[in-house]
């Protein structure tokens, strides 16, 4: 018995092996129902009535197989720390219990995600696991990520005025594990408080980057202004900083944040929201 | 970059074709294959897709012509058509320009996606449902659509034959049809009929194109439908039958597991030539019937363009 699994309702087939319905024709809709109530959970529903179980087994694997395939290399590192059997079990407990909306196959590991944080974390054997599902999708996410328009490259040497924006394929992430460490064979993890920025550059490769506290605070600052298209300049971002937080040594972290922002310009996180796009 | 194998110019190129992987990228673009002409993809695959894969795939569609056939689309099942789907779908063929949208005559899932392509009933009942479905996605793509014959291990339920079953559809939705010969050939087995009887009971007015492909034999004798090998001399055979059948349609190899150095592929591709090219000279010489429709060829500019992109690089 799958642990995963919930109490539900017998499914109308289940009704009619049981003998609660009797002699009803099998609609369309009924008979497709009992095939993938069959797939959805093959180890506790009997195969549709008339149809080959040797056969049904092929179709249980073909799904089985396809999708572990496509989370396995979603999730190479979760999928190497997880013994087999619970990453089977989760692999089925996610067939069985979710229902996965998107179309788009490369988009399935997002649904996987999303089912991992509703599901009881006590079976993952590491507390971190599912922030690092979580982030090894964001690293394939931005990878996919469709295309917008390259926006102009500040100039350096007015960068403190200049109003700036984060570009499109970049997060600023809070974690409660270090995520980006985390290998395939981890020690125990203890939870640290870990900010990262991850980009996507030109030629479509994914950068991270981990981030002191208060860049943190100065990043996420400028994704919201960014998100609100209501562009801020270095100097207006960090005054608003200085005055939320009361820092001691104004000069020296406007400074310090300036250096920031120059290093920013420098891996091609941001562009000037006051410039003409690029065709 | 390497140098580009000779380009023969006595080649029908643009009647085959190559089912494109991401695995084969970027390959296939810096070193091309001789004698593929087009390409065919999941839009499914590639839809939103930007980054390098999104790069890769433009340069492809800037060359070749890109068919798109669908997966997720789920045109027999019974929950409620993806529109959304179909919208995304019609800009993506508009943007890459694609001649052809394809889906397969089967369902993916219930109340969510499984994936996999889930066998349909063979009934009255499932034809009027999935030929309504398929006249719905055309008038909402606002082309034709072709439908493909699908592998299958088992129905579900079945009134009819398959062959019967495929011609219904075709006809109440009006649709063409994505002839796999492959298909043909492993269902035959599976569901122990006779391949030539059954493409010939197939509208040839209707094949708009062909996909031709390898196969798994379990220990048990049933064929398993895995695009992960080499394609086996009866299915050569039944695409010969094909050709005499219906007339030259373009062909397209599908190979998406085991795949071999890309430039293997090559065989596979110059042996769909030669078996087109032995149609063309023995229906000039008058020895076969064969469907005389008209040849569904790219235009003339693109071919063009194919030659001398392929000449000066």
């Amino acid at each position: 018995m799958n642990p995963l699994t919930l109490v539900r309702e017998k499914t109308e087939h289940e009704k009619t092996i049981a003998g609660d319905v009797v002699n009803q024709p099998v609609s369309l809709a009924q008979s497709l129902d009992e095939f993938t109530d069959y797939l959805r959970r093959p180890d506790e529903t009997p195969v549709p009535k008339d149809i080959d179980e040797r056969r049904a087994g092929i179709y249980r694997e073909l799904v089985y197989n396809n999708i572990e395939s496509c989370l396995s290399g979603a999730f190479p590192i979760c999928g190497d720390i997880l013994s087999e059997s619970k990453w089977e079990l989760l692999v089925s407990g996610f067939i069985a219990q979710y229902r996965a909306q998107t179309p788009y196959f490369s988009r399935l590991p997002s649904e996987f995600v999303h089912f991992i944080e509703q599901s009881d974390i006590s079976l993952y054997e590491h507390a971190f696991l599912p922030e690092l599902i979580r982030y090894e999708w964001v690293e394939l996410e931005l990878y996919l990520e469709p295309d917008t328009q390259l926006k102009p490259k500040p100039n350096g040497d007015n960068l403190e005025h200049t109003p700036l924006g984060l570009i499109a394929p970049a997060r600023v992430e809070a974690w409660e594990y270090p995520v980006h460490k985390i290998g395939p064979e981890p020690e125990t993890q203890t939870a640290q408080a870990t900010y990262l920025l991850i980009h996507r550059d030109n030629d479509g490769d994914v950068h991270f980057m981990e981030l002191q506290p208060v860049a943190y605070i100065v990043l996420t600052t400028l994704k919201v202004a960014t998100q609100d298209n209501c562009y801020l300049s270095p100097t207006e971002i960090l005054t608003e900083i200085v005055e939320q937080y009361n820092a001691e040594n104004v000069t020296q972290f406007i400074q310090q944040g300036l250096a920031l922002f120059h290093q920013l310009n420098d891996w091609g996180v941001i562009f000037d929201a006051s410039a003409e796009p690029q065709a | 970059m390497t140098t580009n194998l000779p380009f023969n110019s006595n080649a029908p190129t643009l009647e085959v074709g190559l089912g494109l992987r991401r695995a084969m990228m970027p390959d296939i673009h810096d070193n091309p294959i001789e004698g593929v002409g087009f390409f065919e993809v999941a839009p499914e695959n590639w839809i939103n897709i930007g980054g390098r894969f999104g790069r890769q795939l433009r340069q492809c569609s800037e060359r070749n012509p890109l068919y798109c056939h669908g997966l997720s689309l789920s045109i027999g099942g019974t929950a409620p058509l993806n529109v959304a789907l179909l919208k995304e779908i019609k800009t993506f063929l508009t943007l890459h320009q694609s001649p052809v949208y394809s889906e397969h005559l089967s369902y993916t899932g219930d109340d969510g996606q499984l994936y996999d392509l889930l066998p349909l009933p063979f009934t009255e009942e499932a034809v009027h449902h999935v030929a309504k479905r398929i006249r719905q996605a055309q008038d909402i793509l606002e082309r034709k659509i072709a439908i493909e014959n699908v592998s299958y291990y088992l129905v579900p339920q079945q009134t009819m034959s398959e062959a019967d079953f495929l011609c219904a559809v075709l006809e109440e939705a009006d649709c063409d049809l994505l002839l796999d010969v492959n298909n043909v050939y492993v269902n035959s087995v599976n569901h122990n009929y006779d391949a030539l009887q059954f493409l010939q009971l197939m509208p040839a007015e209707r094949v708009s194109y062909l996909h031709i492909a390898g196969h798994f034999v379990e220990p048990d004798g049933v064929i398993i439908d895995t695009h992960g090998a080499d394609i086996v001399d009866p299915v050569w055979a039944l695409l010969d039958e094909t050709y005499h059948l219906m007339g030259l349609r373009p062909t397209l190899l599908e190979r998406d597991f085991n795949l071999p150095e890309l430039q293997e592929l090559h065989l596979e591709v110059a042996q769909i030539q030669k078996a087109q090219q032995q149609f063309s000279t023995q229906s000039k010489s008058g020895n076969l019937v064969g469907h005389t429709q008209q040849l569904n060829f790219h235009d003339i500019t693109r071919k063009e363009e194919h030659e001398s992109t392929n000449l000066s690089s």
